[in-house]
């Protein structure tokens, strides 16, 4: 199973100064203990993205991504953070 | 990235005798059901708009997915059918719009049956850039014959509550031939890689 990634980064203009479609590295621990959680209904002591272990719950809302007030914030997955500009982008591509 | 499925199968015989057993391989056998699960509970609505599917449920019936109230659910009991590893006896290759074992083994002692074991689940944690768990489940041949096992398949829970249905998340070939007494044990590792 793969994850890919898809960035467009535009100036106040609306030109486009990168678009980016590349895999993705990586799923992080978390995310397996949300799968184990989910497949077992045994719940996980979990990092939230605030370094706090939480309790995860193994019902509603395990995975929930859309954006809500109340979702907890668990960190999934990490992608390369470059610095977004015309030269860095360019260096990006060519890696 | 990489999230793999890996299988492990052992067979052994009535008297426990180990028989045939795999080496851990890795699997290439998700197929839709798991991605529209995974979808839904990203999108964690009761009402998706437009809506989410439809994709087949193990009984071949169109749903339209929603958020569900036990998501992956996979946990079958001893002798249950619905959820969980199962087996099978057909040899069709894996097709990705597949969404049921092509002739699952049902639960018993009958002809043709397996007697189903509770599923268990085991997390292994983080070992070098890996974090993994196992699932496992133990089918027993009380049948009276053998029993040609050909296939392998995760079936978990989807669109609850209003009513709970099954998908198939994942399904593999195997070869395992269980004798009259027997029994064929089912391993599966999830494993993500950073």
């Amino acid at each position: 199973m793969n994850l890919y990634y898809e960035v467009i980064v535009k100036d106040r203009y609306g030109k486009l100064l990168a678009h980016l479609k590349q895999p993705a590295r990586s799923w992080l621990k978390q995310w397996n203990q949300l799968i184990y959680g989910g497949m077992s209904g045994v719940a996980q002591s979990v990092l939230d993205t605030n370094g706090i272990n939480r309790t995860q719950s193994v019902t509603y809302d395990l995975l929930k991504f859309s954006a809500s007030p109340v979702m907890p914030a668990w960190a999934w997955l990490r992608v390369p953070e470059p610095t977004w500009s015309p030269s860095t982008t360019t260096a990006f591509r060519a890696r | 990235m990489k999230s793999q499925l890996y299988i492990k199968v052992e067979t052994r015989d009535r008297g426990g005798s180990l028989l045939h057993r795999t080496r851990m391989r890795r699997c290439r056998s998700f197929v839709q059901g798991y991605n529209w699960a995974v979808c839904a509970q990203f999108l964690g609505s009761s009402s998706p708009s437009p809506v989410l599917g439809p994709v087949k449920d193990t009984g071949g019936t169109n749903r339209n997915l929603r958020t569900c109230g036990i998501p992956f659910r996979s946990n079958g009991g001893a002798g249950v059918t619905d959820t969980g590893i199962r087996v099978g006896t057909s040899d069709d290759s894996v097709a990705i719009n597949q969404h049921s074992l092509q002739a699952p083994i049902g639960q018993g002692i009958g002809a043709g049956q397996m007697e189903h074991f509770a599923q268990t689940f085991s997390f292994t944690g983080v070992a070098g850039n890996q974090c993994s768990f196992v699932t496992q489940r133990v089918f027993v041949n009380n049948s009276g014959a053998p029993i040609a096992v050909r296939e392998t398949a995760i079936y978990m829970t989807v669109f609850y509550p209003t009513t709970a249905a099954y998908i198939m998340a994942a399904r593999d070939l195997i070869s395992e031939d269980v004798p009259d007494g027997g029994a064929v044990t089912v391993t599966y590792t999830i494993r993500i890689v950073a």
